[in-house]
């Protein structure tokens, strides 16, 4: 029981050095900068836009990708997913004004999903970059022409991924969080990897891929509910590096009530685990670069909730003063204030990398590892309970679509 | 928080942790502390904000990690623990308070110097010589040399180049004297008159013929002749002339050709 506790501490730790020297990295990228880069020939690029009953939203975003400034080629086609509400109506007006927005109906089919979408509208652009951006953004002018430079001077690129900040960020607690934690995911540990690795993950909206590269990866899987992360193990499987592009950004809606997040997050939760699943079927997903991405997919889904777990139990063990020199093998509570400081120094760091820190993120950030961190505990098992049923039963993934505020 | 109880706030928790750190090191401990912290402090001056952080980042890491090994190879009790948990949050406080500090300090700088530029981009003549700076000069002669392509009129260029290379000594004094003397010389609320390099004038001249220009060439002789020696004159001043062109991108390669040499 001592070993196996001193193993685990051991392994624990050796997580927290890994999250220590990313948050290191993914300053040290920012720090270094990315001077802007100028084309004298921009290729055509098509921008893809999934909508599904998304009468609230659709103007604000069409408005946002018409005020996009690129120098090159560009269409938007909007791929009507069955939509009940006024969507249609919306983007039929916005069509006939705009010669290069095209109003998309997509046919129905199976199975459901923001994949199937994509493929659709992949079939019709011969362009030479096909980006997506969700019904929900509103990407700032230059985001798109950043995503092209980058992915045109980068050395093995297939595209270029960018940074999704939240447009709701000051309506409550949970956006503000939502905020926090995607600024650390993308400014640092995304940025960590690039720097570390050169390695960068598609997050689904405010991405780049050249048509090349995705006709070669067969397009988006649409069994896959984190069509994102799939597309990224697959980009890398054939070569194709990703950068990173922070400067590019658009900005989204994020669920505003906790029961709208839960969904949402577990249905992420669900499609990474799908991946890490066929992670096991894919010899190509185990090798080199991916191998990368699969520890990746592992630490935050897996090795991230066993650390909170682990770290939750250090605490009770060690503020009981279960830690003797002869009963146990490891500091637990000072393991335990570790996993916090580390957890707060990533927040704070994303928020110094993108914008004038208040006193309140500070204490925002020194709260969040108590509040909103514990729920992914919950969300990893209640991901894991309907992922195991949808094997069980043999059904097809169900998208389970974000509510719009 | 108003920027006055930020600052009195972040003293507050300085002093503080300082005064904790302080009780809870030994005399070596603390004098490894006040090196750390001296060198840290330096770097955050002479770095840029963000490098400052990584420097900071990576010097808490390393205590969190160098505290974590000690504990673990020499079996430390609880109360060590709790100890090492108290020491880095103290010198972290310490360290951040530095940090916020001099960001804070660098950040006022960095306004000032912004605002400084702001003014002078504001600004539209040398206060002193009463000359058009460069940026206002290149703005109105734009509208000019619109008006005049509109009208098909003529207009020249008068280059009046000071040459104070040897008489270093006084050139500030010269150019301002020599500035005077053109201002008066052409037509106040015509014709524009603006420094494009330490020593060289320019003049423009609108709706003016080779004839006209001759005439305001005269004119600014004449009035140097009435407060300098001929012969210094001779040494100190050369003035030329050349039209205008009437298509803008012309007229501003001319000025930065001009604006980019020593002297003509």
């Amino acid at each position: 029981m001592t070993f196996m506790l001193g193993i685990i501490a051991f392994l624990f730790w050796i997580l927290l050095l890994y999250y220590a020297v990313l948050t290191a990295a993914g300053i040290l990228f920012r720090v270094s900068g990315r001077k802007k880069k100028s084309l004298t020939f921009y290729p055509s690029v098509a921008i893809l836009v999934p909508a599904h009953n998304e009468e609230k939203v659709i103007a604000q975003t069409l408005d946002a990708l018409i005020k996009l400034e690129y120098s090159g080629d560009l269409d938007i086609f909007l791929l009507n997913d069955n939509s009940a509400d006024r969507t249609g109506e919306i983007v039929e007006t916005y069509a006939e004004i705009y010669q290069n927005v095209h109003h998309i109906r997509v046919p129905e089919g199976v199975p459901k999903g923001k994949a199937r979408v994509l493929n659709h509208g992949l079939s019709l652009t011969q362009a030479d970059y096909v980006a997506v951006y969700d019904a929900d953004n509103q990407p700032e002018p230059a985001a798109l022409e950043r995503l092209v430079q980058t992915a045109e001077t980068t050395d093995g690129a297939v595209g270029a991924v960018g940074y999704v900040k939240t447009i709701n960020e000051h309506r409550n607690w949970l956006t503000k969080m939502v905020a926090l934690e995607f600024s650390v995911f993308q400014l640092v540990m995304q940025a960590g990897r690039w720097q570390l690795f050169k390695l960068g993950s598609l997050t689904g909206t405010n991405m780049l891929v050249s048509r090349e590269a995705l006709i070669e990866a067969g397009g988006w899987d649409p069994y896959a509910l984190a069509e994102d992360a799939d597309l990224t193990m697959v980009l890398t499987a054939n070569g194709g590096l990703l950068p990173i592009v922070a400067e590019s950004r658009t900005w989204e809606q994020e669920p505003e009530t906790l029961k709208v997040w839960i969904r949402q997050r577990t249905r992420w939760m669900q499609g990474n685990l799908y991946i890490i699943g066929k992670t096991f079927r894919m010899p190509s997903w185990r090798r080199g670069r991916n191998l990368l991405h699969t520890s990746q997919l592992l630490s935050i889904y897996i090795g991230f909730v066993a650390l909170l777990f682990l770290s939750d139990a250090w605490f009770v063990l060690g503020f009981f003063g279960f830690r003797e020199p002869e009963s146990t093998p490891a500091p637990v509570l000072l393991l335990w204030f570790e996993s916090w400081m580390i957890y707060v120094i990533q927040l704070v760091s994303a928020q110094i990398m993108d914008k004038k820190l208040k006193l309140i993120d500070i204490i925002m950030s020194c709260l969040m590892y108590f509040t909103y961190a514990q729920l992914w505990l919950y969300l990893l098992v209640r991901g894991v309970y309907f992922q195991l049923k949808l094997s069980k039963d043999e059904k097809q993934p169900v998208w389970d679509k974000t509510i719009r505020f | 928080m108003k920027p006055i109880y930020e600052k009195s706030f972040l003293l507050l928790i300085g002093i503080t942790a300082v005064f904790i750190l302080s009780e809870l090191l030994s005399t070596e401990q603390r004098i490894i502390a006040a090196l750390l912290l001296t060198s840290s402090m330096f770097l955050f001056i002479f770095t840029d904000m963000l490098k400052g952080f990584l420097v900071l980042v990576v010097e808490v890491l390393m205590l969190g990690f160098y505290l974590v090994i000690g504990n673990w190879s020499f079996f430390h009790s609880h109360l060590d623990q709790l100890w090492s948990i108290v020491v880095q949050i103290t010198f972290t406080a310490v360290l951040v308070c530095l940090w916020l500090s001099i960001s804070l300090v660098k950040n006022n700088l960095l306004e000032i110097k912004e605002l400084k530029r702001k003014v002078a981009s504001l600004q539209r003549r040398d206060q002193e010589s009463g000359l058009l700076l460069y940026e206002e000069f290149v703005e109105r002669l734009k509208i000019i040399v619109t008006g005049m392509r509109r009208r098909q009129e003529q207009g020249y260029f008068i280059f009046v180049s000071i040459n104070t290379r040897k008489k270093g000594w006084a050139s500030e004094s010269v150019v301002w004297s020599v500035s005077q003397q053109v201002i008066l010389s052409v037509r106040e609320r015509y014709d524009l008159v603006a420094k494009i390099n330490g020593n060289l004038l320019i003049v423009a001249l609108q709706n003016t013929d080779r004839e006209g220009c001759d005439v305001v060439k005269t004119r600014i002789m004449d009035r140097m002749n009435e407060f300098l020696d001929e012969t210094v004159r001779a040494k100190l001043l050369f003035v030329s002339e050349t039209a205008m062109s009437s298509n803008w991108p012309d007229v501003i390669t001319q000025l930065e050709s001009y604006r980019n040499e020593e002297s003509v």
